[in-house]
């Protein structure tokens, strides 16, 4: 056993992965490998985040793999998940077993299981070599600048100007009002353009 | 709009554009140009200017149907409350030096001194809202062309129809100057066309809006007859169905197909209520193009450096966050990002400013640690990165290259540059690339390595997943954080380990989120390109391909052509070789330092 305590939590998102890869045969490959826990769960995002929580802390995991959908979609939710069961939130990886498996080879559960098992090495592997990283702070100007003066650009600085933020609203024409100012009445109510 | 000029809040810059911005959130400076107006505030909007100025020109706030002094208001309500001169027609700025304006205003609010002026202003927040334009029917249903004076544009119907336009809300015929005994409005011009030129996708905006003008003529008139041919009645949502409903009440006929247009404004046209085949020809009065809606996001893009969408509308970051880009501290709203009506202007910009609002408070951002840094023990301050770093992150001081945080934005280009393995990307090192690469083709028959951008082609390979498209299973994909991260010996290692193909994919040419950075990208893989040829081995093993977020068919097409590719078990052992050879040479190069 590597010193690393890596946790992989394999979501089932439903039927949307579990219909097509056999999760269970991905616990038992990983399983097999130096990892200190492999957990499945019906929805990692929802229910899954308790779990996955007190299996950190009960088997003092320092790092972990999710295989489930995209990073783009969820890599903000665990994140928060290992912040919240006390590991740096950057000793986490998210490996793409929906977007890049389930969905995109529906009809071959056999070669979309195996592709996922190798995914989910690949991420064990990258895993354990990510730092513990904190991010930066920088000050923050308060202050805004809009660019356009249509209705979207009068109605964005207004509605920031009387939440009391100053605001540089930029209009190219010599007036503001864009195209909402040349309509004559709006739809569907025929009121005139605001 | 008046609330706008007299809230403490709002600086408002009229005749000003952006012209470059810089930084990162809740830190960007942005450079502005501003135009000069030439009357200043002291204007109190009486119009002696305006009796006295002679010279005349288009007035393109009423699409041109009218006309307009050099000296000017775009409508009686622009704000500010200022007049305005077109320098561009003025005589003021010719030989003639024409003073008219300037002595008959008492005010002395004319000021032909002002020049072009540049502002650097410093923000922590940026909306992006410009918008769109109508679409420019000319060629189409003999618009533009004389011998079809009667035909015009929807947005020239509005400014008709309203009381401040050219015919003070009366509607007519361009060519007698008296009202219509018949319209016909045609729908769809220039929208839902695969057409050169033309817009792929549904304006919107146009369905509704031509229902609402039916029922205005018909209020002005209950006797004018109204055709509508149309491609399908899209009047979706709450209230517009009712609208629709109401319009044919009113005896406004809509017919679904497109006409021709032959002399005489003679439509010809076949109802497929009544028979398909059987063609109709009716002279109408007037003829309306409905035209669809053109986004002006080009612009916005290149000097926020955000993406665009195949269709020209900035891209959201993703589909639950409609109002934010993937720049953190950079938002938009309203139609620049989809055709949008008022009311979802009005409802984005509520969304866009609530995301600044978020960020304004707290003191401070956060921004992303996944940025470079220096292994000091092995860096020899040689300076390649710092000159490879095109964001100016990287400064040599103290014997060593020392790392700009916030400055940095994590691409990896630096990587590329350093023969010491000493600069990497915090948790994209090229180490854990290398280690994915060892997992991945632990069997690498057949196997597709594919190193995609977290942007632009990870967002498009997760939306082929999303759209259920259907790829080979071979593939397996490594993410960076730009193209310019996969260094040359990453691509060597892959192939060094038995990877048959390798695929490097990032945002087109123009798109890259990190300036230009996909060019260097680009050089790298054709030089190694030329690598694998004077080797004997098949170039097209090593592909770069540019797949947008928006591109998931696109990605598909990629691997599957990468898919069809043959190599033989012999070439693959023999490129192992190549390549496992080379670096070792690199790891004595190492050493020696």
């Amino acid at each position: 056993m590597s010193e690393d305590r890596t946790g992989v939590f394999i979501c089932h998102c439903g039927t949307n992965i579990a219909g097509t890869v056999n999760c269970q045969e991905i616990t038992e490959a990983i399983g097999r490998t130096d990892v200190a826990l492999v957990r499945e769960h019906a929805y990692m995002c929802t229910g899954g985040q308790a779990q996955i929580v007190s299996d950190i802390q009960e088997f003092d995991l320092d790092r972990i793999v999710v295989a489930a959908c995209s990073p783009r979609i969820h890599d903000e939710t665990f994140r928060s998940v290992c912040k919240e069961a006390g590991i740096n939130p950057y000793m986490m990886e998210m490996v793409n077993i929906r977007e890049q498996c389930s969905w995109c080879h529906t009809n071959q559960p056999v070669e979309a299981t195996q592709k996922a098992i190798d995914l989910v090495h690949m991420g064990i592997e990258n895993v354990k070599l990510n730092q513990p990283l904190t991010p930066i702070e920088v000050p923050m100007t308060k202050k805004a600048i809009v660019i356009g003066g249509g209705i979207s650009g009068i109605e964005a600085s207004l509605q920031m100007a009387d939440l009391g933020h100053k605001v540089i609203l930029v209009e190219r024409g010599p007036t503001i009002g864009g195209k909402m100012a040349q309509l004559n009445k709006i739809f569907p109510d025929q009121n005139c353009s605001p | 709009m008046v609330d706008v000029g007299r809230h403490p809040n709002i600086e408002l810059l009229t005749l000003s554009e952006v012209v470059d911005v810089k930084g990162y959130v809740g830190n960007f400076e942005v450079t502005l140009r501003k135009h000069p107006r030439y009357v200043t505030e002291d204007c109190t909007f009486c119009g002696e200017c305006l009796e006295r100025c002679n010279v005349f020109t288009e007035d393109d706030f009423n699409e041109n149907r009218a006309l307009r002094k050099a000296i000017y208001t775009p409508f009686l309500q622009s704000v500010p409350r200022q007049y305005v001169i077109d320098d561009k027609v003025c005589i003021h700025f010719s030989e003639e030096a024409c003073q008219k304006c300037v002595e008959d205003c008492k005010k002395h609010a004319i000021d032909f001194s002002q020049v072009v002026e540049e502002e650097t202003v410093h923000v922590g927040a940026i909306i992006g809202a410009t918008g769109i334009r109508p679409y420019d029917p000319t060629g189409l249903y003999g618009y533009g062309d004389s011998r079809f004076p009667d035909v015009i544009t929807s947005m020239e119907l509005e400014r008709m129809m309203s009381p401040e336009g050219p015919t003070k809300g009366g509607v007519v015929r361009p060519s007698t100057g008296r009202a219509p005994g018949s319209v016909a409005f045609i729908q769809c011009v220039g929208s839902r066309s695969e057409k050169e030129g033309q817009l792929s996708y549904c304006s919107k905006l146009c369905c509704p809006n031509t229902v609402k003008n039916t029922l205005l003529l018909k209020e002005l008139s209950p006797e004018l007859e109204i055709f509508v041919f149309h491609n399908g009645i899209r009047t979706s949502g709450n209230r517009q169905e009712k609208i629709f409903l109401e319009a044919r009440r009113e005896g406004v006929i809509f017919v679904n197909s497109f006409p021709e247009i032959t002399l005489g404004h003679a439509l010809t046209f076949s109802d497929p209520m009544l028979d398909h085949d059987r063609l109709m020809k009716k002279q109408f009065d007037l003829v309306v193009l409905a035209v669809g809606v053109v986004p002006t996001a080009v612009e916005l893009s290149g000097f926020l450096g955000v993406p665009l969408g195949k269709r020209g509308f900035v891209k959201e970051d993703n589909q639950l966050s409609p109002t934010s880009t993937p720049t953190n501290g950079i938002y938009f709203a309203g139609a620049v990002g989809s055709p949008a009506d008022i009311k979802q202007c009005i409802e984005q910009a509520g969304s866009a400013a609530m995301q600044v609002s978020k960020h304004f408070h707290r003191d401070t951002a956060e921004l992303s640690p996944v940025i470079a840094k220096v292994d000091i023990e092995k860096c020899t301050v040689c300076g390649k990165c710092s000159k490879q770093c095109l964001f100016g992150a990287i400064r040599i001081e103290d014997k060593v290259a020392s790392i700009t945080e916030a400055v940095c934005r994590g691409c990896g280009n630096c990587v590329n540059s350093c023969e010491f393995d000493a600069i990497s990307i915090s948790n994209y090192a090229e180490e854990q690339m290398k280690a994915q690469l060892r997992a991945a083709l632990r069997q690498p028959e057949e196997k597709i390595i594919v190193f995609a951008c977290h942007w632009c082609s990870y967002a498009g390979a997760d939306f082929a997943g999303t759209s259920r498209l259907q790829y080979s299973p071979n593939a397996r994909i490594i993410k960076t954080m730009c193209s310019c991260g996969v260094t040359v010996d990453l691509m060597k290692y892959a192939f060094a380990l038995g990877a048959p193909k390798v695929i490097v994919s990032g945002c087109h040419p123009g798109d890259c989120h990190y300036l230009d950075n996909n060019m260097f990208t680009k050089k790298r893989v054709m030089k190694l390109k030329e690598g694998l040829m004077s080797k004997g081995i098949n170039p097209e093993r090593l592909m770069l391909e540019w797949v947008s977020a928006s591109e998931g068919q696109r990605f598909v097409e990629v691997v599957q052509k990468m898919e069809q590719l043959r190599v033989d078990e012999d070439e693959i052992e023999m490129t192992k070789m190549i390549f496992s050879e080379t670096s070792k040479r690199k790891s004595k190069k190492r050493v020696r330092k």
